[in-house]
């Protein structure tokens, strides 16, 4: 009777440790799910739309910049209009597709600034002399920022080297506050850029432009004939800055400069900030008076933007600076 | 007699019924505790969450270093007057194993084709009248389970010129000119032409 | 009655606690071992959970560099509730330059730091319960001041 009861105690605390088994298998269950859970976790991305919201506001200011050029150059009676135009016309379309993805967007016109642009935009190119047959003349005064400067020429019309054309940034008229732009082809096809800046660094590139036809030399862009200039942008392995007007304080004015204006022919182009000023002799007033001439034009813009879905809220104000050295 | 000997054949039962049921329930949560590490999106196969994750963010860098160049508007503009389609497109009027030869066309190459990755592109774009329309440009088939998306819009203007079949910029024929364009002037009384979305569905195979 | 050298009543407490000793020593190692492997869960995943809330904070600070006028910016994120059978808590402190996220689980004790990137402007502390956690910009005069978290 004793050897009975011992087996039928160990049945029951066999039992009872099956169950506290099966107990603790089911705590580890919880705890491998969690960390399968974790791994998911891990590797989810971003949340949704949250750098489509920088992505987008990008488009937005390359998209109200182009528009603000269109309007410069084609809409020159009335610029701020079209631009007005433009700026709807971004937003509705821009709203109903973003609409469709989950993300409510708004783009609208909070502001402009006007200034003045100055061209010459004679059909085949003419020499870039004053209004009154001057090569050496001054385009502008009391100008403290100019954007979207680009000149368009040929090869052939190019000076050499002999009489290179140029362009100055000039503060005072001592070479230590003077940002020189020459131009001049060196007889092999290529199309030499030297700049000088008013830091006293100076540097050269050559692009060749064997067949291009008509280029542009994008001043402000730093890219000629559609690469990368390093004498107009960054030189050398240090760096350094050339970019247009470097080395003339910020908050000063200058004179915007042409010598040998004979030598070379195209087009040019360019908008200068709302203080500068000219003289009537030298610029024709209103683009119908023949080259070169000045316009009103748009300077900048303020862009108000919105961006919203249910995780992510971004509303800004875009300045949009078009073709600004920076 | 009888008694003592009824009661062992009655526990034996029961012994046997305890022993049983503890056997039981250890396998029975042995095996529940094996089949909760089942298969998640983790595994390996040709939908895990990190081959997505590695695409989208190859789709979102193509597009970006495309965008900063400006070949996407051109690409948009790649347009054969005469044939009313781009140039050199098939007769579908989309390109299916060739990429056009535009800027655009060649990042996708370098850096989709060359690794084994397909994409569709789509051109999202309005109507005047409010409808949304949808174009193919690239159609290489239907996406698979895993495909991502990566778009970008482009603002074309009325008087953007339309690009030549060789790249360079054609000097007669404007965006709003050109009668067989594609793309319909959405916004007639302003400057803007249309507001395009090019989208790009890319996934492994 | 019997031949045995023992006692009955010896050899049945003997054998009953031996049993016992032995199946309470095998509970004793299975629930330890479960709450050790707990821990280490639940550590692992306030890790990840912390990186995805720093992503989020660090991605509100480059909204607000890449604009001139800031009017508003903020990012949310639906993070689980419980870790692991626990509730957890998030606590972002400035430390004068040098910011960090610090997570605390509650049951079992667990904590988990973080760094941010030096240059995100966070003073002072802000505190969020697991759950939907929103990073958000303090704006004045059109900049960020503070970058700041809490439940949404």
């Amino acid at each position: 009777m004793a050897d009975l009861r011992r087996e039928g105690e160990r049945g029951q605390i066999l039992l009872i440790a099956a169950f506290t088994l099966a107990v603790t298998f089911v705590a580890l269950a919880l705890v491998v799910n969690s960390a399968i859970f974790t791994e998911n976790l891990a590797s989810r991305g971003e949340v949704a739309g949250s750098s489509e919201a920088l992505t987008y506001q990008h488009q937005v200011r390359q998209g109200v910049a182009e528009a603000m050029a269109y309007a410069n150059v084609y809409d020159d009676g009335s610029p701020g209009t079209s631009l007005a135009a433009s700026v709807d016309a971004i937003r509705s379309q821009g709203t109903t597709q973003q609409a469709r993805a989950g993300q409510l967007l708004d783009v609208s016109l909070v502001s402009t600034t006007d200034g003045t642009r100055i061209a010459d935009n004679a059909s085949g190119g003419s020499q870039f002399l004053s209004a009154g047959g001057l090569q050496e003349w001054n385009l502008a005064k009391n100008v403290d920022r100019t954007r979207n400067l680009v000149v368009t020429t040929r090869y052939g019309d190019l000076p050499t080297s002999g009489t290179p054309f140029r362009l100055e940034a000039n503060r005072t008229g001592t070479l230590t506050d003077i940002w020189t732009l020459s131009v001049w082809r060196d007889g092999s096809d290529n199309v030499v850029v030297d700049v000088d800046t008013a830091d006293g660094d100076t540097a050269q590139c050559r692009v060749d432009v064997a067949g291009a036809g008509e280029f542009d030399i994008d001043v402000t862009g730093g890219v000629v004939a559609g690469e990368r200039c390093h004498a107009l942008t960054r030189d050398g392995t240090a760096g350094t800055p050339m970019w247009f007007a470097t080395g003339i304080p910020s908050g000063s004015t200058y004179r915007i400069d042409v010598a040998n204006g004979h030598a070379i022919a195209g087009n040019y182009s360019m908008v200068v900030a709302p203080r500068a000023s000219w003289n009537s002799t030298t610029l024709t007033n209103g683009e119908t008076s023949g080259p070169p001439f000045r316009t009103d034009a748009l300077y900048g813009a303020t862009v108000a933007y919105v961006y919203r879905t249910s995780q992510v809220t971004y509303e800004t104000e875009i300045e949009v600076r078009p073709g600004e050295a920076p | 007699m009888t008694g003592p000997a009824r009661r062992r054949d009655e526990r034996g039962q029961g012994h046997t019924l305890e022993a049983v049921a503890a056997a039981f329930l250890l396998v029975a949560s042995v095996s529940f505790a094996l089949q909760m590490t089942a298969v998640t999106p983790l595994s390996a196969s040709t939908s895990s969450q990190h081959l997505e994750n590695q695409l989208r963010f190859t789709g979102s860098g193509v597009m970006a270093s495309v965008e900063e160049r400006g070949a996407l508007s051109r690409a948009v503009r790649y347009w054969n007057q005469s044939n009313a389609r781009f140039h050199d497109a098939p007769d579908g009027g989309y390109y299916t194993t060739d990429p056009p030869d535009t800027g655009f066309g060649r990042a996708l190459n370098r850096t989709l084709d060359r690794r084994n990755i397909a994409y569709n592109v789509h051109l999202v774009y309005e109507r005047a009248s409010g409808d949304r329309a949808h174009k193919r440009l690239v159609y290489r088939g239907e996406p698979s389970d895993h495909a991502i998306r990566a778009s970008r819009t482009v603002t074309v203007m009325d008087r953007d010129p339309l690009i030549d079949e060789d790249g360079t910029v054609n000097g007669t024929a404007t965006v709003s000119d050109a009668s067989t364009y594609f793309l319909p002037d959405a916004d007639p009384s302003g400057p803007v032409h249309n507001v395009v979305r090019v989208e790009v569905v890319a996934w492994r195979i | 009655m019997t031949e045995r050298a023992t006692s009955t009543t010896l050899s049945y407490v003997l054998t009953l606690s031996v049993a016992t000793i032995l199946v309470s020593g095998l509970i004793f190692a299975g629930s330890t071992f479960v709450e050790d492997r707990r821990e280490q869960v639940v550590r692992q995943e306030l890790q990840v959970i912390g990186e995805h809330l720093a992503t989020n904070v660090e991605q509100v600070d480059r909204y607000a560099d890449a604009t001139d006028t800031l009017r508003a910016a903020s990012l949310e994120q639906t993070f689980p509730s419980r870790v692991t059978g626990t509730t957890y808590d998030a606590i972002l402190r400035g430390n004068g330059g040098d910011p960090t996220l610090t997570l605390t689980a509650s049951d079992p004790a667990v904590t988990v730091e973080v760094d941010l990137a030096d240059g995100v402007p966070i003073t002072g502390e802000t505190f969020a319960d697991g759950g939907t956690i929103a990073a958000t910009c303090q704006i004045s005069g059109g900049n960020c001041d503070r970058i700041v978290i809490e439940n949404a």
